[in-house]
């Protein structure tokens, strides 16, 4: 539980709180590249933190990221002409460059000196992996751009989604540092689920439906250990990373199956981007792999056509499915491991009351996560000195599951299998 | 048990906290201001006491012991209990295995918070600890310093509160 004081300063980001201030000083993926495909694409709308941002190429396919509304009378860039390098507002015809700066401003005199002192907020953006990520932050406390491994792999062994959800970043994101929710909210779908496919990982989860969790803070973030009996001499670990602010790794299942990973990113207050990931190190993703991540399958999602909202959604009860929870074919009703998460997560409302919450053992990684982040922002509040999750030497992580003698702790057993050894094969059965 | 108040607002847990070695007892001495308030922390004696009372072993088949020590009650009287230590090397390993038992036998959560595991990881009595409190607990929660430790108690004794230590 926390205090609705604490509750309050965990949940709000917008420009002036204190995760706010926290949240501007790392990356954040802000869009997918395919939003803004080339040079003179349209501009489309971004929110981050309760910003209001509009996002383009220009003509050298440089991308800019500015504040959506006119410095002039604040109509929306988002009817802006892009154009001749540049964003031309359809009011009154100023148009910016992708830093901000007022290029033109043809509703003054010609040889008026006006445009010089005008500066659209404008955000510094990098691509990577298939998605734009956004420096919202001081500029004199800008990190090394990210170094998670499925941002810097080629796109062929990379896929990204990213969909809405209705809450609040955090809870949406205390359900990816939640192991224990897998036992329940998917049982009946591990079986399905074509990247647990073959492996004997499965049947040690199968097996033994109590695993027992190990939480150790890492300077990153958090690593969470799930452990189950294997045999007399031996634990099956699964271990999930947590990079700070907002990044999970999940655990594998086989070296033939891709990774997975998420991103939960708040767009206000009451909603966020939550980012899926699947990648491969060492591989290409095949063609029925991705084809199944484009039907929505694993930890992605059915869109409505045309839109980042999913199919299943609070609208429509998340097409809940009576016979088919009757009939154990899914544990909540609900079709499709991303919705059983997203379902119960918006049941909780958009901003989740934790002063009524009883937390458990079980729940000590959510404990510590919450406790990181507002440490975090106390120090981001008081000071310039590096954050946690910041430094890429904190990105270079894996998630891994193996096989270790009792007497072994997993931090020291799987020690190397959680760092990036880029082009090697990660570890997992 | 805790008397249970029906509006879940207001429900409290009863939390045991067993210190393991004299750093973590040191550590919750110096403690002050309300910071522990509602965690019963044990004392030196109880552990000492159930040693003295020497329990008979849990029988395989979980049937529970023909009788009980004070260890017994004190953990059957908590809705958690969550044993601490600053010194793997120096946890009273028999003092886990037994508090394990108890809290087995009377289906009481049991935690474990080891803070700064590192600081004597080269003894070899660290990794037998870690390997028997792991055993034993039903969850483990490793920090690098003593800073979330307060909190993390706090949070688990729950109850409807202005004030939890950030």
């Amino acid at each position: 539980m926390l205090t609705t004081e604490q509750n309050e300063r965990l949940v709000r980001t917008n420009k002036g709180t204190e995760m706010g201030t926290l949240l501007r000083r790392y990356w954040i993926p802000a869009l997918l590249a395919e939003e803004i495909p080339g040079p003179d694409c349209d501009p489309v709308r971004v929110q981050l933190l309760g910003e209001r941002l509009i996002a383009f190429r220009d003509s050298d396919g440089r991308i800019g990221l500015l504040d959506e509304f006119c410095s002039h009378r604040t109509a929306s860039l988002f009817f802006g002409r892009n154009e001749e390098c540049g964003l031309r507002c359809a009011y009154h015809g100023w148009k910016y460059d992708v830093d901000g700066n007022c290029v033109d401003m043809p509703s003054e005199p010609p040889d008026s000196r006006f445009k010089e002192k005008i500066r659209q907020t404008a955000y510094p953006c990098v691509e990577r992996g298939g998605v734009i990520w956004a420096y919202l932050g001081p500029p004199e406390l800008k990190p090394e751009p990210p170094e998670l491994e499925w941002a810097t792999l080629p796109a062929s062994q990379v896929f990204v989604s990213k969909r809405l959800q209705e809450t609040n970043y955090m809870q949406a994101m205390e359900g990816g540092i939640d192991s224990s929710h897998v036992s329940f909210a998917h049982r009946f779908n591990m079986d399905d689920d074509p990247m647990h496919a073959g492996t004997p990982g499965l049947a040690y989860l199968k097996a033994d439906t109590r695993p027992k969790f190990e939480v150790i803070e890492s300077d990153g973030g958090l690593l969470i250990g799930a452990r189950r009996n294997a045999d007399e001499e031996t634990y099956y670990w699964r271990i999930t990373q947590w990079i700070m602010p907002w990044y999970t790794i999940i655990p594998p299942f086989g070296t033939h199956n891709p990774l997975g990973a998420h991103a939960w990113v708040p767009i206000d207050d009451e909603t966020c981007w939550a980012w899926s990931i699947n990648y491969h190190p060492t591989r290409d993703l095949r063609a029925d792999e991705i084809a199944s991540m484009e039907r929505g399958e694993g930890i992605h999602a059915k869109y409505i056509p045309g839109t980042y909202r999913t199919l299943a959604n609070k609208g429509n009860d998340y097409l809940i499915d009576r016979q088919a929870q009757r009939d154990k074919r899914t544990f909540s009703g609900v079709e499709g491991i991303a919705a059983q998460d997203f379902s119960l997560q918006e049941s909780m409302g958009p901003i989740v009351d934790r002063t009524k919450e009883r937390l458990g053992t079980s729940d000590a990684a959510i404990i510590l996560a919450r406790r990181r982040l507002l440490a975090a922002a106390e120090d981001a509040a008081g000071g310039t000195g590096p954050l946690p999750g910041t430094d890429p030497e904190h990105h270079r992580a894996r998630s891994a599951s193996v096989l270790l003698p009792k007497s072994v702790p997993f931090n020291e057993g799987a020690r190397e299998a959680l760092l990036v050894h880029p082009g090697e094969e990660f570890v997992s059965i | 048990m805790a008397e249970i108040s029906w509006t879940r607002r207001s429900y409290e847990a009863t939390v045991l906290l067993i210190p393991l070695d004299r750093g973590a007892r040191a550590w919750l001495g110096g403690r002050g201001g309300g910071d522990l308030d509602g965690i019963r922390i044990a004392g030196e004696d109880l552990l000492a006491a159930q040693h003295r009372f020497r329990p008979e072993p849990v029988p395989a088949a979980g049937e529970g012991r023909a009788t009980s020590g004070p260890l017994d009650h004190a953990v059957h009287d908590a809705d958690v209990v969550v044993l601490f230590t600053h010194d793997l090397a120096a946890v009273d390993r028999d003092a886990v295995v037994q508090v394990g038992d108890a809290a087995r036998l009377s289906g009481t959560l049991l935690g474990a918070v080891v803070v700064s595991p590192g600081a004597r990881w080269a003894d070899p009595e660290a990794h037998r600890s870690a390997t028997v409190l792991r055993e034993a607990a039903d969850n483990v929660v490793i920090l690098k310093d003593d800073r979330f430790v307060l909190a993390f108690l706090q949070v688990l004794r729950g109850g409807a509160r202005d004030r939890v230590p950030a």
